[in-house]
């Protein structure tokens, strides 16, 4: 028997674009394209306990024992632990902000757009600003917005993903034109329609983590639809139907755990975007409002400082790069994780 | 974003919009200039001897929308910048801010007071490159156009029933009487009387050829302007990439136009333009000075640079409705508080060394006539500042802010959000007023919000914006802070300003006009209905082989004495 | 498959008008087109009026987007409201920038994340691997502007020791350019250069990733270790078995992110002045420009449809376990 988590849709998790079967209108060719891709799978090495899952109860121990595996391999990626330690450090450090960062995010001192040196590690800018705090701060409110983003982004994406993916018919023709609604508009173009509204709010950071959800919800659901489709037709599903488990319960208790690797990644990686967009918003003149900051908009800013003061165009930067570098990692390892085929090729 | 405005007398008011736009950018200035006739001749004095041929690159922010620079979709500086090489002027601003009458055979003549009835006289050699002479019919149908009327069209929002697009009837609308002497000399009577008269009669273009084109006064140049007067004219305009201009070889005026073109290449992106210029792709640049930016430019070795200092100047505007700042303790507060000079060593000094405070709100510091009023904030002063606020009723607070009857004074600062500059500016000032125990909380705005929105429904405490100067500072001064002005954002009033203004606003004699000009400023400075902070800067970066290319902070802009631009001779040889 | 693809063609319809709607409303609601005139406070109250029942501002949305459609119906996208040209014209041209400057890119970042793909999973875990996902990793973590912007530094930098300008860093040409033919070419891939790459890079990155997923799929299948058991040469399993069943997905999805691409490239497009698509579409957002804006979405909805339609049929083309079912 196929290990459901397995069967997720290796694909679809990859990146946040497409799997080719999400993107069809055509129920047929994805739930075909999901089989073809699945029937490969079942003759992997099972790293799964291999019982039977033939009932509901049976299948939640699998599920959460699949769950332990995944993370015992996903801690013996030596990549992504490194990663993740990093990228801890750094939210702690930003979150911590305030109370480790030499001067406050709006102090001004006296020294004006300077380079390193020991009281400003990463040098001010011109109006004295201690960059080192402002990174922090700005960090703190990308990863904040991130956070947010990829919370809502990920609850709607599984939540429409999953009802479309579990009755099909109308539901998932309606849902998968809304998806497809979304996905014919440039997703930078569309935000910046939308936040044309919102550009003049006061602690936009909110505003803006709404809009960056509300238009990049579709990867999730996209990849969860998938996954849906396939496991629905699994006999451990199956019998739950036929012992007349409702829907929200099957929906729960039986398919969420079982499609939770590619959710989790799915999630992760969407942290990463929603910093790049977040920075490409600011680069666009969408940023959040002064006197506050964010990583991108710090970037944004100082985009023409690489040659004159270029401790204001590299630093934010490179902080920007090694945390979505970071997440991205994190993301890889836990997809390997999830899905240990991809780890088994070649003796 | 268009911004503003070339004509001048008016424009002060405008203000504005130009400069704000951060992000996209612009231009800023724009504007006259003014006041003095110091007929200065430019021309032909000391320029550089040029070699033959040669072609220039100018990066523009922004693509032209058309060529009529008189209507108000056309009414911008992309605009001006082209036509400045095809129109024509009976006057420029010269970068003295005095005028010189190019196009005229004099300065126009008063031919009598009461009624102001004056006269011009078009150059005898003025001509379009099509042959046909520049005559009183260019001007007279350019009035008519301006003016034109159609009681069909009145309405409520038209009151007059102006058939046009026109971006500004100043002056025009004051013509009682256009009357066509022979067909180089008109006489125009105006009433009530217009003082800036000196001013009139620019951008104009061929009567002919508007006449022909179906689209008329509103789009009929769109594509192409027509016959020029100047000293290019007019070869391609590539949509989205370039408009070539070319040497006219018909060109009436004493100095002959050496460069074969002039290219505009559209860059509104301004931070592509530095590199653009470092790599050869551009040769001339007038962005925005920013600290980078302008220290990238200085770093090449074949390319000169000149900063300077225009009639555009940053202030903030106190709304005098506003529960604390109606008190005149807590303006004086502010203008002791707030360490300008320290500002500008932050924000401007970094790439100019000439930038400073400006102490006048009327005229600017290269203007004749500019006196450093406001002697007592000149200097910051802390102690004075807390002095006033406790002199006025205020007491310190234990979190260091003054208040007065329970309520601490917090006010809002607001300026164009996503302009950088600006929004530092606010920081800065912030960080100044806590010292003295006053309050501020940033809270900008774009700036279409700000300046359509907030300012004229008084929704702001302290505003950070510009207000550009003039060639003819009176009339600028007058529609800002007369009582009840729709750009009296602030609502100022005061009945002996009001008086002085009128007065200026009806003098003609421009020595004297000057005078009151100062009144004025020193009327304001009394009542701190705003402070002004310092004069914008100008920055324009050329390539070393190019002569005789220099700034013209007034509205006129680079171009205005393009006729003498070349490459030099050890570059053509 | 004439059926099918006619049917996915016609269920796009809907979308595609439901899309200008909510497009078109959004931007009425959103933006101005005559904030810069308003802001003029040299602009008349009569101008302004005029201008606003000649766009018909002062309409109900639904009524304005209906006159839209009806002239779009008739195929006229109407005229720019900022500078009066011709919808058509405007995207005529930023279409054919971005889609010089996408194709290209596409296709060097497809060959390279091929490559790259199937060497890391070939040589997974080895030095290579990890150097090669390092890199597609860290291009994929970066903003483009920041990126664009280095780049665009190296290639001037590069031209200065060189003292001749390879790489041009403004716009797809140097306009007014006479020469040969060879002249004008390299002049053009002189300016095709530093964007291509830019968007190469990043593209090039989640694109190998997908690759070397398939590959590693592909590897632990049946009929790979089938080949292998009988006895063909480890290079002959992965070229003829492995490496063309392992094409099939990333074919699909770079039909897709190609669409995707070419609404998207806003960014590198503002970077280096090309007047494409997404910059065409980025100033007429910012003038509230709504004819432009609406006419460049629909364009680019179309786009999406299409490419995801022939990403389907690619895939069912491609793969025979779909082209024989």
């Amino acid at each position: 028997m196929p290990d459901p988590i397995m069967e997720s849709g290796t694909f679809n998790a990859a990146t946040e674009t497409t799997g080719p079967m999400s993107v069809a209108d055509d129920a047929d060719i994805p739930d075909e394209a999901i089989v073809g891709a699945a029937s490969h799978l079942t003759s992997g090495v099972q790293p799964g306990p291999g019982v039977p899952a033939t009932t509901a109860g049976d299948f939640d121990v699998e599920a959460r024992s699949q769950l332990r595996m995944a993370m015992q391999r996903f801690l013996r990626h030596r990549l992504a632990m490194v990663s993740l330690g990093i990228l801890l450090l750094v939210m702690g450090a930003s979150l911590l902000g305030g109370k480790i960062a030499p001067y406050k995010f709006d102090e001004l001192t006296d020294v004006y757009s300077q380079g390193p040196s020991l009281d400003h590690p990463m040098g001010t800018d011109a109006i004295g600003h201690d960059l080192l705090s402002q990174v922090l701060r700005g960090a703190q409110k990308s990863v904040q917005v991130a956070l947010l983003v990829a919370l809502l982004a990920t609850s709607i994406g599984v939540i429409l993903g999953g009802l479309a993916g579990f009755f099909r018919g109308w539901v998932d023709a309606v849902i998968s034109r809304l998806i497809d609604l979304v996905l014919t508009v440039p997703i930078i173009l569309l935000l910046l329609v939308m936040a044309a509204k919102f550009k003049d709010q006061r602690n936009n950071w909110l505003a803006i983590a709404l809009l960056i959800s509300a238009v990049i919800w579709t990867g999730v659901a996209r990849v969860v639809r998938g996954i849906f489709l396939s496991l629905r037709e699994k006999e451990f599903v199956e019998a739950a139907r036929a012992i007349g488990a409702p829907s929200r319960r099957i929906i729960f208790r039986h398919m969420v755990p079982n499609a939770i690797g590619p959710i989790i990644v799915a999630a992760t990686l969407t942290v990463a975007l929603a910093i790049l967009l977040e920075s490409a918003l600011a680069f666009l003149g969408l940023g959040v409002s002064p006197p506050d900051t964010s990583l991108g908009k710090l970037v944004a800013v100082n985009i023409g400082a690489a040659n004159t003061r270029p401790w204001l165009f590299y630093f934010p930067g490179a902080v920007l790069l090694v945390i979505c570098l970071c997440v991205n990692f994190v993301g890889d390892g836990l997809r390997d994780a999830f899905d240990p085929q991809q780890n088994r090729v070649r003796q | 974003m268009r911004d503003t405005r070339r004509n001048p007398w008016l424009l002060a008011l405008f203000v504005v919009l130009a400069l704000i736009a951060g992000a996209c950018g612009s231009d800023d200035d724009d504007d006259p200039t003014a006041g003095e006739d110091t007929e200065e001749e430019t021309d032909s004095k000391d320029i550089e001897e040029r070699g033959a041929g040669g072609s220039l690159v100018y990066a523009a922010d922004q693509e032209p929308t058309g060529f009529n620079g008189n209507t108000s979709k056309d009414n911008g500086t992309s605009v001006k910048n082209v036509i400045e090489n095809l129109f024509f002027y009976a006057v420029k601003a010269t970068p003295e801010f005095g005028l010189d009458y190019v196009g005229l055979e004099g300065e126009p003549e008063i031919v009598s007071e009461d009624p102001q009835v004056i006269e011009w006289k078009i150059k005898k050699s003025a001509a379009w490159d099509d042959g046909k002479p520049v005559t009183t019919d260019d001007v007279e149908y350019f009035y008519e156009q301006i003016e034109l009327k159609d009681p069909a069209k009145v309405s409520e929002d038209n009151p007059k029933g102006y058939v046009n697009d026109v971006a500004n009837h100043v002056g025009y609308e004051q013509i009682t009487k256009f009357e066509a002497v022979d067909d180089k000399t008109f006489r125009v009577t105006f009433d009530p009387v217009f003082a800036d008269f000196r001013g009139l009669w620019t951008d104009i273009p061929q009567a002919a050829f508007m006449k022909a084109q179906a689209g008329g006064w509103d789009t009929g140049l769109d594509a192409n302007p027509g016959p020029s007067a100047g000293p290019y004219k007019f070869k391609e305009w590539k949509k989205g990439e370039s408009l070539t201009l070319e040497k006219n070889t018909k060109w009436w005026g004493e100095d002959k136009p050496t460069l074969d073109t002039i290219v505009f290449r559209f860059l509104p992106e301004s931070t592509t333009q530095p590199d653009a210029l470092r790599n050869n792709e551009v040769d001339m640049i007038y962005p925005q000075p920013q600290l980078d930016l302008v220290d990238q430019v200085e770093q090449l070795t074949d390319v000169k640079s000149e900063i300077g200092f225009g009639p555009v100047f940053e202030h903030l505007t106190f709304n005098l409705k506003n529960e604390f700042l109606k008190d005149l303790a807590v303006r004086k507060a502010i203008a002791h508080g707030v360490d300008r000079d320290a500002i500008v060593n932050a924000l401007m000094k970094p790439f100019s060394d000439k930038a400073a405070r400006l102490d006048n709100r009327v005229l600017v510091s290269n203007q004749e006539g500019y006196e450093a009023n406001g002697k007592e904030y000149q200097k910051v002063d802390p102690a004075k500042a807390e002095e006033a606020l406790k002199a006025g009723g205020y007491t310190k607070g234990a979190d260091g802010f003054y208040a007065k009857g329970g309520k601490k004074i917090s006010l809002r600062i607001s300026t164009t959000a996503g302009n950088q500059l600006r929004e530092q500016q606010g920081e800065l000032i912030k960080a100044q007023l806590a010292k003295v125990g006053i309050e501020l909380r940033i809270d900008n705005s774009p700036s279409t919000v700000l300046f359509r929105d907030r300012l004229p429904a008084g929704d702001f405490d302290i505003a950070n914006f510009a207000w550009v100067g003039s060639v003819f500072p009176v009339g600028g001064a007058k529609q800002i802070y007369e009582t009840g002005s729709d750009s009296n954002y602030g609502a100022y009033s005061n009945a002996e300003f009001d008086k002085v203004a009128k007065e200026g606003a009806s003098e003609l004699d421009d020595k004297k006009q000057l005078e009151l000009a100062d009144e004025m400023d020193k009327e304001m400075w009394k009542d701190l209905p705003n402070l002004p902070l310092y004069q914008k800067p100008t920055f324009l970066g050329i390539r070393n082989q190019f002569v005789n290319v220099g700034d013209n902070t007034t509205n006129e802009g680079p171009f205005w004495n393009s006729q003498v631009w070349g490459v030099s001779k050890a570059a053509a040889a | 498959m004439t059926g099918f693809v006619l049917r996915r063609l016609f269920l796009s319809i809907p979308v595609i008008v439901l899309s200008s709607f909510l497009v078109f409303a959004l931007v009425a609601a959103s933006s101005d087109p005559l904030e810069a005139l308003r802001a003029n406070p040299l602009a008349s109250r009569a101008t302004i009026a005029e201008r606003e029942a000649e766009l018909g501002l002062n309409k109900p949305v639904v009524e304005r987007y209906l006159d839209w459609a009806g002239d779009v119906v008739r195929l006229d996208l109407g005229r720019s409201y900022a500078d009066n040209e011709p919808v058509w014209d405007k995207l005529e041209r930023g279409f054919g920038v971005t889609f010089r400057m996408v194709a290209l890119s596409t296709l060097l970042a497809l060959m390279l994340a091929v490559g790259l793909g199937v060497f890391s999973a070939v040589r997974q875990y080895s030095v290579g691997d990890y150097a090669g996902t390092f890199f597609a990793f860290v291009f994929f973590s970066m903003p483009v502007f920041w990126l664009a912007g280095i780049l665009k530094d190296l290639g001037i930098r590069f031209n200065q020791a060189l003292g001749k300008t390879v790489f041009y860093t403004i716009g797809e040409r140097t306009p007014n350019l006479e020469g040969t033919w060879w002249d004008v070419t390299a002049n053009r891939l002189g300016h095709l250069a530093l964007p291509t790459i830019t968007l190469m890079l990043v593209t090039m990155a989640a694109w190998s990733r997908y690759q070397r997923a398939a590959m590693l799929d592909v590897l632990s299948s049946d009929y790979v270790r089938t080949a292998r058991a009988k006895g063909l040469t480890e290079f002959r399993v992965i070229s003829k078995h492995a490496f063309r069943n392992a094409l099939i997905p990333l074919t699909t999805v770079v039909a897709i992110d190609f669409a995707g691409i070419v609404g998207g490239a806003v960014i590198t497009e503002s970077v280096f002045a090309w007047q494409g698509m997404g910059r065409v579409t980025l100033g007429a957002i910012n003038r509230g420009d709504i004819p432009v804006v609406v006419a460049a979405l629909v364009i680019i909805a179309m786009v999406v449809v299409v490419f995801n339609l022939i990403a389907d049929i690619l895939y069912a083309v491609l793969d025979p376990r779909i082209r024989n079912a």
